[in-house]
């Protein structure tokens, strides 16, 4: 399989390109929507993860104008509820998986020093799958009742009811999740078969280690997930009773389906996120990784006991003692191999000749703030506590300091640390600074003050709220449209740093470990068509 | 070849775990039944139950109803509860009515608190067990036989057994 990859690249050879000299590569309409090239579609998903950022911003800042004073201004519950629910699945569906596939086709070949992804065409397919899904997600705006209004959960019986967008959800989520299942066996098969002589498993990067495990998790689990919208579907249309309690079915099945997928889910948002810190700091702080060998098998704990504790998110629905007990213990027993992470990353640091380029800023803004969504999350998996916090704001910062602070954070950062790889310019570093500053000081603007909200008692997912919580939800509006204007600067540094800027060197950085910086930048079309050896 | 193998093999465990989200079903149903998580009640045949010793201490057995929304029934227990001692067979009430001018098709769901208590809940009989069809303004009384198992916890001094009636039209006749 290996060198069809190889003689696929040849095919294209007679759309020359005379930018690059011995680079051979097609243009136009061939090289993008017919592209089997690992670079090329990287960048595909890469374009598309960020433009999905800022559709799901925006409606995220759609929700943050309504709650800036309590009553209703700007839009009505059904329709807040609407941007609560594509909110969130636009940003895990589309903006934040698709953009940890983007980093893998990009870095995967390259880190192992492979031609090209092990299955190329399938590579195209699992790309233009996507933009085909969110069109359809989106379509659902305009059919009658608006889109899902449901939350991103789409929790049974409310969705046995829904109107035709719930459907239409359904597919989207089936052609997402063929799409990452898809994507997922690439990376397998890439990383298990077409590794360089020499590169033992115990020798792959830590981000390509990252996401072998991330991808048998989501070959584990999102099957599930279709599983349960099928189950949905038919309950919908075709007369089954999976989750219809009319019909003798069981709405609380459906949460245990759903989460049974959905906190594999949560770790395959997070893991490719530490392996790209796991790459970053050593470079930065010029020591190799502390607890290499500790930082593979943490990975592979976090991922084996994600399975194991799912009801964490359910502990109001009347569980019995036993099984609360159960979920509480497995879910802080999570927080033992995470704490291993932390502490090793802290460590390479230790007494490393630390710099702070702008993606070092990010990789300690990620272990900072990440810990603190750790913590937070240790606190909601205290049962009885989290009776009082649950389906509370509190939640809504947890999962926020875990997701943007540590998923979308740690991109960004692997955006600023390969992208003078990618497209052969340095990206100017004092607008990567301000970009981290501004974006970490109105990200903690935005989420820190939710803490207080859910302890206090404000629920989430409503339009309105009663008027002793108007202050910090003030606090949090200005942050989030603050956080929302900064991305445009990022958007400015990645254009103007693709156009133009200082030629970056092949090793970019001082001394990088890692065979992807010894392909000069840009990276050519077609690298490694000879393996690198290992020692 | 070796990489068309590895993808056969990660296609078949992607198949494989489409199948186990069903299989979760009656995995789910399974372990609630056996262990009596989430309030579901056993069933025993009535000369089982009636071989049973009863035993002297006696737990307050509070009953519940509700009709759905969708269904313009009337429902309710004709006594609200009584005190019953572990191991005596007993007969609760339920009465039903059809405020509509169709007739309908109606099921009803069950569950017992606290949840440890529905696996020492023992039914012999219920109208729970089958569809009820109620025709044009039809009224009638319905019966649930049970017996609580000796063995119930002894910290458990009350319960409460609750049915709701759903539409159950489009299920009609399964
Ligand atoms: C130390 C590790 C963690 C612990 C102990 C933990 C614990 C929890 C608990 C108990 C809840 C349920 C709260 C409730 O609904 O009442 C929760 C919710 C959530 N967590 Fe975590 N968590 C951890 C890490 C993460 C990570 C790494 C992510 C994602 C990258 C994440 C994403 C989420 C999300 C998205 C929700 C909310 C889901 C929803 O209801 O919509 N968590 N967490
Ligand atoms: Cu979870």
């Amino acid at each position: 399989m290996s060198d069809t990859a190889v003689a696929h690249g040849h095919d294209h050879a007679h759309d020359h390109d005379h930018d690059h000299d011995h680079d051979h590569k097609p243009t136009g309409f061939r090289r993008w929507f017919m592209s089997t090239n690992h670079k090329d579609i990287g960048t595909l998903y890469l374009i598309f993860s960020l433009t999905m950022l800022f559709l799901g911003g925006a409606m995220a800042l759609v929700i943050r104008a309504e709650l800036f004073q309590p009553g209703l201004q700007f839009v009505d519950p059904h329709f807040f509820n609407q941007m609560t629910t594509m909110h969130a699945l636009i940003m895990v569906f589309g903006a934040v998986m698709p953009g940890f596939v983007g980093f893998a086709n990009w870095m995967v070949p390259l880190m192992v020093g492979a031609p090209d992804m092990a299955l190329p065409r399938m590579n195209n397919w699992s790309f233009w799958i996507l933009p085909f899904a969110f069109s359809i997600l989106l379509l659902s705006f305009f059919v009658p009742g608006g889109a899902p209004a449901a939350g991103w959960t789409l929790y049974a019986p409310l969705t046995v009811q829904g109107g035709m967008s719930v459907d239409m959800a359904i597919v989207a989520i089936h052609m997402m999740g063929i799409s990452s299942i898809m994507g997922a066996i690439n990376i397998i098969v890439t990383t298990l078969n077409m590794r360089a002589p020499g590169m033992t498993l115990m020798k792959m990067p830590m981000f390509v280690w990252t996401w072998l495990i991330t991808a048998f998790l989501l070959i584990a689990v999102m099957p599930v997930f279709a599983g349960a919208v099928t189950m949905l579907l038919t309950d919908r249309h075709f007369g089954t009773a999976f989750f219809n309690p009319a019909g003798g079915g069981d709405p609380v099945l459906f949460q245990h389906i759903f989460w049974f997928f959905g906190h594999p889910e949560v770790y395959i948002m997070i893991l490719p996120a530490f392996g790209i810190i796991s790459q970053i700091i050593p470079t930065f702080a010029r020591k190799p990784l502390f607890g290499y060998s500790s930082m593979v098998f943490a990975t592979a704990a976090i991922a084996f006991l994600s399975f194991i504790v799912w009801a964490h998110h359910m502990f109001t629905v009347g569980m019995p003692l036993q099984g609360e007990l159960f979920f509480m213990y497995a879910t802080m027993l999570i927080s033992v191999p995470t704490g291993v992470k932390v502490f090793n990353w802290v460590t390479t640091m230790w007494r490393g000749s630390m710099t702070f380029e702008t993606p070092m800023l990010y990789a300690i803004g990620v272990v900072f703030l990440f810990t603190m969504g750790g913590l937070s999350g240790l606190m909601l998996a205290i049962t009885p506590a989290d009776f009082q916090y649950h389906d509370t704001y509190f939640v809504v910062a947890h999962f926020h300091y875990v997701l943007f602070s540590g998923a979308v954070m740690a991109m960004m950062g692997g955006t600023f640390y390969w992208l003078p790889k990618w497209c052969g310019h340095m990206y100017n570093e004092t607008l990567g600074k301000w970009h981290f500053w501004l974006t970490t000081i109105f990200f903690n603007i935005t989420f820190f003050p939710q803490h207080f909200l859910g302890l206090a008692g404000m629920p989430r997912r409503y339009a309105d709220y009663p008027i002793q919580f108007t202050e910090f939800n003030q606090w949090s509006t200005v942050g989030a449209f603050g956080l929302g204007i900064s991305q445009l600067l990022f958007v400015y540094i990645i254009v103007s740093t693709v156009r133009g800027g200082k030629k970056a060197t092949t090793e970019v950085w001082d001394n990088p470990e890692g065979l992807e910086w010894t392909v000069p930048s840009p990276a050519p079309f077609h690298t490694f068509d000879e393996p690198p050896v290992v020692k | 070849m070796q990489a068309k193998k590895l993808v056969v093999q990660l296609t078949l465990v992607a198949v494989v775990m489409f199948g186990f989200g069903y299989a979760l079903v009656p995995l789910y149903e399974a372990f609630c039944r056996i262990t009596g998580f989430g309030g579901k009640t056993d069933v025993i045949a009535e000369a089982m139950a009636a071989q049973a010793v009863p035993s002297d201490r006696s737990i307050a057995v509070t009953y519940t109803s509700h009709s759905h929304t969708s269904l313009p029934w009337e429902f309710k227990p004709v006594s609200k509860g009584l005190d019953v001692k572990p191991g005596e067979i007993h007969e609760a009430v339920f009465y039903v009515k059809n405020y509509s001018n169709r007739p309908i098709t109606g099921m009803s769901t069950f569950n017992v608190t606290p949840p440890r208590a529905g696996f020492h809940f023992k039914k012999t009989e219920c109208f729970c067990f089958t569809q009820q069809v109620l025709q044009p303004g039809e009224e009638k009384e319905m019966l649930v036989r049970y017996m609580l198992d000796p063995a119930m916890p002894e910290d458990v001094l009350e319960l409460t057994l609750s049915y709701t009636f759903f539409d159950n039209e489009k299920y009609a006749g399964q």
